[in-house]
């Protein structure tokens, strides 16, 4: 893979050092002009569409927001190109917050349907008000960037454009090869669970919007330059389309997806240019029949020819397994009191208090349907409760949203498992490790050293707790791909990585038999033994009554009892609701 | 015979998870499953029920072959299918659910008969009719599965993993129901990792490791197995 790269690179350079020698006309530099600003925009909006799962039918009004940040900048207030492209940029980024914040409320069509609401608006401004936007008459003598005393010409603007399109292709690449990537692809394939190892889901989320509009608002200004005029009739619906389709037909969620769509389409719209009445209808043949057929698009399909090469796994030395420095008083490390949860006439939680004390193993049991989920739910931020408090390490979280409460150092698995599924096994538990991957956002996009460190690090960490879970053999497979019993164990594993101090299991030994039920046992027994205090909820009751220092019985969302394991075993009201009378053909077996 | 598979095998890409499976149930048995997890129980149910297709192999249902047929068509011939994980549909009520298991029936009376049937031995569906699945319990959903399979009235009922996340209370309801439901006359195949109730109830047993029958028995046989008792029972 990585001598594909360096060789794509070579290729890449050797081709735009070709371009002042070989005869092209203007009309093939404008084609090699619209293909590297196509790039540009499909590139950001890959970011996301491809990894943070948002789909945006809207972007051309970031398009025109860069644009017209460039026009207005340059030809009202006389602002020279160059600092003009950059405001265009900062303008994106800042119109990006703006259509980010829809998306934390909603999400699939609707969000799509918001986008598209944002594209009309400001197509409709920049028509409508002529007065500062000049409407269909637009902005005549835009400037060009001009360099070492000359202004671009065509071929400039291709060298120019071409060396935009590798520099943006090589930040992204390196940011999302690192944690940031990864936060995205957990955002869009299981929320719950990205929150649940400390990744904000509305932080990611906005910072993928905000990716894409600079990279929209850039090509706008870049076209609105190149041209040296601008009107309003660039600023289509169509626009919208084009760019989302250029990212899906491309092959969205592939770095080299993007590449692929903005040559193939822009190239098919010149040619088919010839045939206007053809144009729209053999695009949407294409996709029709494309997509029909390549659902990853172009570059899922080429994937099948490429199959990824297994990247030997270098031998982790075992990594040293740094926990939290933690005060090992023995105080509660959780204090709940008058938890209150109702869904309507449902009342799951209803005045529920207990503590969790630092260093033991207490189990949560009660009938189906008792709370016992709603429970740790609440607990873990994942659903908020309408009163009560619950105090972390003597601070009070309830109602905080879950990542803010797992970077606490809460960590969970999930009763109907949320593993990242097409992500491998090893990227499940990098992403368990996403808080402690010791690399910010500007290190991750410049590949500074000091990502690489942070990432080596981060990997050698997860594959230490693989091997120590059993899971070292199958790092490379895709999560879903793991029998039931072993995606459980992987939950474990991602919500270790996050290095919590208080683990919550919902129902982990489900779907074990016996023996491996029996496993599980001494995997939590060693998981205490390293300091982590774990509270359970398990229908198990050889795992339950062998294992815990303490457990915690709800019915119908009450706690009706709690104490040593061998109190509850003989606790009249927890056999009645709960555990009933042994059969003989149970005690024959 | 009421389902009779020879030779079965079955991939995912690179990954043989069935290597040759052969085994028989007969009209009104028991036969369980056991086996660790990743040794093929659920990839044999899912061939049976039309949702996997094998790469090679025979699965005979009353002497009629399954092959290429589609899980809907399984339906249509008997086969009913509680899938591992509780997969119900979230957005219907329970009772909406459970209907839906018999969409392929048209006796209403029997239908009405089996509703409150199957509300009688789950009472907290009852108690949640009209509740949406979705927002029922983790155990409350595995009831509608069970409860949704049974509706179709199967010939032969595949049950993989039924007690999974079950109070222990629920448990020993649903193995009472399987026994009750084999007094019946029907037949089923059942993958279970509470293997001493699941040997308990059943006729016969296999025990099927990484793609593999390695042994085969009367229940009572193989719940005295050292070898079972090792591997599968904790014991």
């Amino acid at each position: 893979m990585k001598s594909l790269h360096t060789l794509g690179l070579a290729a890449f350079l050797t081709a735009l050092a070709l371009v002042p020698v070989l005869p092209l006309n203007d009309f093939y530099l404008q084609i090699l002009f619209t293909i590297g600003v196509n790039y540009i925009a499909a590139a950001g909006l890959n970011v996301l569409v491809g990894y943070a799962g948002q789909k945006s039918l809207g972007h051309a009004g970031l398009f025109a927001v860069g644009a017209y940040t460039v026009a207005l900048a340059n030809v009202d207030f006389g602002i020279s190109p160059w600092v003009s492209l950059g405001l265009a940029c900062l303008m994106g980024a800042l119109f990006g917050l703006v259509i980010a914040a829809p998306s934390v409320r909603v999400s699939g069509p609707s969000l799509a349907m918001v986008t598209i609401g944002f594209g009309i608006v400001v197509e409709k401004i920049v028509t409508e008000w002529t007065d500062l936007f000049k409407g269909q008459a637009g902005f005549y003598g835009i400037s060009a960037p001009s360099f070492m005393g000359k202004t671009f010409t065509n071929l400039h603007w291709v060298l120019f454009v071409g060396l935009l399109c590798l520099a943006t292709h090589l930040l992204l690449r390196s940011l999302l090869k690192g944690r940031f990537g990864r936060a995205f692809m957990a955002v869009q394939l299981a929320e719950p669970a990205a929150e649940s190892v400390g990744i904000s889901v509305v932080r990611a989320k906005t910072l993928a919007f905000v990716i894409s509009a600079v990279t929209c608002a850039l090509a706008g200004g870049l076209v609105a330059q190149q041209n040296q005029y601008f009107n309003s009739d660039f600023i289509t619906f169509n626009l919208s389309i084009l760019l989302l389709v250029i990212v899906i037909f491309g092959g969205s969620g592939s770095l080299y997806g993007p590449l692929l769509g903005s040559v193939i389409l822009t190239l098919l719209d010149a040619w088919l240019a010839r045939w206007p009445a053809l144009q729209h209808f053999t695009y949407g043949a294409l996709l029709l029949f494309s997509l029909y057929l390549m659902p990853n698009g172009i570059a899922g399909a080429l994937a099948r020819f490429f199959p990824k090469p297994r990247a030997a796994e270098p031998e982790a030395p075992p990594a040293p397994t740094e926990r939290h420095a933690r005060s090992l008083n023995d105080g509660p490390l959780l204090e709940v009191s008058g938890l209150y949860k109702a869904y309507g006439g449902v009342i799951p939680v209803r005045e529920v208090g207990f503590s969790i004390t630092s260093g033991k193993v207490h189990a949560l049991i009660g009938p189906n349907g008792a709370g016992k989920t709603t429970l740790l739910n609440l607990l873990s931020g994942h659903v908020k409760p309408d009163r009560g408090s619950i105090r972390l390490n003597g601070q009070e979280v309830a109602g905080q949203p879950a990542w803010r409460i797992a970077q606490g150092g809460v960590g969970r698995t999930f009763q109907n498992l949320k593993l990242f599924g097409e992500m491998s096994v090893l990227d499940n538990v990098l992403i368990g490790a996403h808080m402690h991957v010791d690399a910010p956002f500007w290190a991750a996009l410049f590949a500074l050293p000091r990502n690489a460190r942070a990432e080596a690090k981060a990997r050698a960490g997860a594959v230490a707790l693989l091997n120590q879970l059993g899971l070292g053999e199958r790092i490379h497979d895709a999560a879903s791909s793991l029998p039931y019993g072993l995606q459980r164990r992987l939950e474990i594993a991602r919500a270790l990585a996050s290095n919590p101090r208080l683990l919550l299991l919902d129902e982990p030994a489900a779907g074990l038999n016996p023996q491996e039920t029996h496993e599980l046992g001494d995997v939590i027994r060693r998981i205490q033994g390293s300091g982590i205090t774990v509270l359970l909820i398990e229908h198990h009751m050889d795992l339950v009554m062998g294992i815990s220092d303490h457990v915690i019985v709800l019915e119908y969302g009450e706690k009706i009892a709690e104490g040593k394991p061998d109190a509850i075993r003989r606790d009249p009201k927890v056999i009645a609701a709960y555990l009933g009378v042994e059969d003989d053909e149970e005690a024959l077996a | 015979m009421m389902l009779s598979i020879e030779n079965l095998k079955v991939s995912y890409g690179a990954v043989e998870a069935l290597k040759g499976v052969s085994l028989h149930v007969g009209q009104g048995e028991i036969v369980t499953l056991i086996g660790g997890n990743g040794a093929g129980k659920s990839t044999l149910i899912r061939s049976i029920a039309g949702l996997v297709k094998p790469a090679s192999g025979t699965i005979l249902f009353e002497g009629r072959s399954l092959a290429g047929l589609k899980a809907h068509q399984a339906v249509t011939l008997g086969i009913g299918h509680s899938p591992e994980g509780r997969l119900v549909f979230g957005d219907q009520s329970v009772e909406d659910n459970l209907r839906l298991g018999a969409y392929m029936r048209r006796d209403a009376e029997g239908i009405e008969a089996d509703v409150a049937r199957y509300f009688a031995l789950f009472p907290r569906l009852l108690e949640r009719r009209e509740q949406m699945a979705g927002t029922l319990s983790g155990g409350e959903q595995q009831m509608l599965a069970i409860a949704r399979a049974l509706m179709s009235r199967p010939k032969l009922l595949l049950l993989d993993e039924p007690s999974l996340g079950l109070a222990p209370l629920i448990v020993r309801e649903v193995f009472r129901v399987i026994r009750q439901l084999k007094g019946e006359g029907m037949t089923i195949l059942l993958v279970e990792q509470m293997a001493n109730m699941a040997l308990a109830v059943s006729d016969r047993a296999y025990v099927i490791e990484t793609g593999t029958i390695t042994l085969a028995g009367t229940g009572a046989e193989l719940l005295k197995d050292p070898r079972v008792r090792a591997a599968y029972l904790g014991a």
